[in-house]
């Protein structure tokens, strides 16, 4: 299964019920972390999942799965010890965004994209954000030390939680 | 493209310092500080530590076509922009004359990013400040069909993108001399029916926002804005200002400059004689509205007219509607009209000179500049976003709303300083990756 280089805006509906978006910017450095880490997904993990890298995740991508998918979210995240993995349900994600107040001018956090999507859905996505914290995002950066030695270890999530979610759907 | 993590610093209750904190996985910062004496507005200043100044210095030594898909990455929001300007400076320097139906492709291009970027605006950041709520996640609670006719509006400028740019995020569909393939006349006619709905959504938007109340802020602004007297000007015309200025817009650098500034990194446009420009939709709307489509004119007079879109910043929110309608409006009509073309682009030579043109970004004007070889290459580069010039002009708007909000309880009127900066729609991503909102009181 190749890796989509964009998210489809009308997804085709194809027979994986696992959605991986993989997002981040590939020339700011570990901003790179989520499309590296996906693009070396196993043959079997990119068997049982659609992977679509995007530069954000949108309230929309959510929304727009179609019922019984289940969705994984890779993205860089910012405060644990870089190289550090972060892993949450998506339902915990999205109750975060409570207690998030947002000054950008332009983009929502992440965590309200996703309370949003969800929010616009008659029954919620199942699925789980996986970060791996990063050190810079410096333009036109490669990955740092620290966090290039742990992209392996994103790749090995990413492919474990691909492997559970399939399993655990009922309609697979 | 860069998502936001915020925090929330506390008080300094001696200095009566507030501040709002924002914390970004990406380099750079931004800072908005309010110095108050009394009850005089003493400082006002924005500072912008950016990032698109790396690019100027990545595009030497680059061919045209690696230009412009390098400057697309400028902006995740508006790469269309960054693209359109480069590519149209060097189509100019290289003479070259681009098939009609291409060049109505190129401006279906630009409504596409119009009608995502605004509906993103309007409808999930800035509507959240004029209706009382914190975030659109808790808007989106109280008014699900309100948000989701944003997302919908939204979506149809990112299908326009999509189709034309091979994807929507950092596109890759154009070249100097026109497209690398250029759609079918069916596979754009599959865009009208969501174009139709986008039409009246758009109206729908415009009587909605004109509906909202709008903070008392007026003032008497000098504005700056493409003029073209056959359109509505988006990459076409004369760069005019309020106050008589009217260059060819490859001569922006003729008549505006850059200065830097001591409390910020970035660089700060004026016009030569320093005066302080806004532009966006605003500007464009007052400026250059006799190109308006005839159902943008109309809703315009039916929301209250120029005049309070040309006095009090917070009516931005009508213009951008406005302007929905006129990319939906124009975006129906170019695919109506539209016979592919026999060849996707032309073929063009390079020379040497100065690449240099000024386009209507979704936030305002911006100007790219590239001096080449007679091989093409990219020798020096400028590129002046929309943001820095508006950031200026933003600093004087600050200092004269502050004294406004000064009674009330410190998180209060940060949020409404806060609220009016919203209003210039600053790119984050092309300026600033961090803002502090800090109100200090001595």
């Amino acid at each position: 299964m190749p890796v989509a280089d964009h998210v489809p805006s009308h997804p085709s509906g194809g027979t994986r019920r696992v959605v991986v978006f993989a997002c981040g910017d590939p020339l700011r450095g570990d901003d790179s972390v989520a499309h590296v880490a996906c693009r070396a997904l196993p043959p079997e993990a990119l068997a049982r999942a659609d992977v679509r890298l995007t530069g954000a995740l949108e309230a929309e991508h959510l929304r727009d799965l179609a019922a019984g998918t289940r969705a994984i979210v890779v993205d860089a995240v910012v405060g644990p010890a870089p190289g550090e993995l972060v892993e949450m349900e998506l339902a915990e994600m999205g109750r975060r965004a409570e207690s998030v107040v947002t000054t950008s001018t332009h983009q929502l956090p992440l965590d309200q994209v996703v309370a949003i999507g969800q929010l616009f859905r008659d029954e919620p996505v199942t699925g789980r954000f996986i970060g791996l914290a990063i050190e810079s995002v410096q333009l036109g950066g490669e990955p740092s030390e620290s966090v290039a030695a742990s992209i392996e270890l994103l790749t090995g999530a990413v492919a474990r939680a691909v492997s559970e979610l399939d399993a655990e759907n009922p309609d697979t | 493209m860069t998502r936001k993590k915020v925090a929330v610093e506390a008080t300094i209750p001696e200095q009566r310092v507030f501040a709002v904190d924002s914390m970004s996985r990406v380099e750079g910062e931004g800072r908005l500080r309010v110095v108050v004496k009394g009850d005089e507005v003493v400082e006002a200043e924005l500072s912008i530590f950016e990032a698109p100044r790396f690019f100027e210095r990545l595009v030497v030594g680059r061919h045209p076509d690696q230009v412009i898909d390098m400057v697309a990455r400028i902006c995740g929001i508006c790469p269309v922009a960054y693209q359109m300007t480069a590519t149209e400076g060097f189509e100019r320097l290289f003479g070259v004359e681009l098939d009609a139906n291409v060049r109505q492709l190129r401006r279906l291009f630009y409504w596409g990013e119009w009608l995502q970027s605004h509906a993103l605006h309007i409808y999930l950041l800035h509507a959240p400040d004029f209706l009382g709520y914190d975030s659109a996640l808790d808007m989106a609670r109280d008014h699900r069909s309100i948000v989701e006719r944003g997302l919908a509006l939204k979506q149809v400028g990112v299908d326009i993108m999509a189709l034309l740019g091979g994807r929507a995020v950092h596109p890759v569909g154009m070249r100097v001399g026109g497209f690398y393939r250029v759609p079918t006349r069916g596979q754009l006619r599959a865009l009208l029916p969501a174009l139709e709905v986008a039409l009246e959504d758009s109206k729908e938007t415009v009587r909605w926002t004109s509906s909202l109340e709008l903070p008392e802020f007026e003032r008497d602004p000098l504005m700056l804005s493409l003029y073209d007297a056959e359109l509505y000007a988006l990459d076409t015309g004369r760069l005019v200002t309020t106050e008589g200025i009217d260059v060819d817009p490859g001569d922006w650098d003729e008549a505006f400059s850059e200065q830097h500034v001591e409390h910020s990194t970035a660089l700060q446009a004026t016009s030569i004689d320093g005066k302080r420009h806004l532009l966006g939709p605003s500007s464009r709307v007052v400026l250059s509205g006799q190109g308006l489509h005839p159902l943008a004119k109309e809703a315009l007079e039916a929301s209250g007219g120029v005049e309070i879109i040309r006095r009090n910043m917070f009516a931005s929110i009508n213009a951008r509607g406005i302007e929905m309608i006129h990319a939906a409006a124009e975006a129906i009509a170019i695919i109506e009209a539209y016979e592919p073309p026999a060849d996707p682009f032309v073929s063009w030579e390079p020379r040497a000179g100065k690449a240099s043109w000024a386009t209507e970004a979704p936030r305002g004007v911006l100007f790219h500049r590239y001096d080449v070889d007679d091989e093409g290459r990219v020798v020096k580069a400028r590129i002046v976003p929309p943001t820095s010039q508006n950031q200026a002009f933003m600093e004087d708007d600050m200092r004269g709303f502050a004294g406004s909000v000064l009674d009330l309880p410190e998180p209060e009127a940060a949020a409404r300083l806060e609220a009016l900066i919203r209003c210039y729609d600053p790119c984050i991503s092309c300026a600033t990756h961090f803002l502090r909102l800090e109100v200090e009181r001595i």
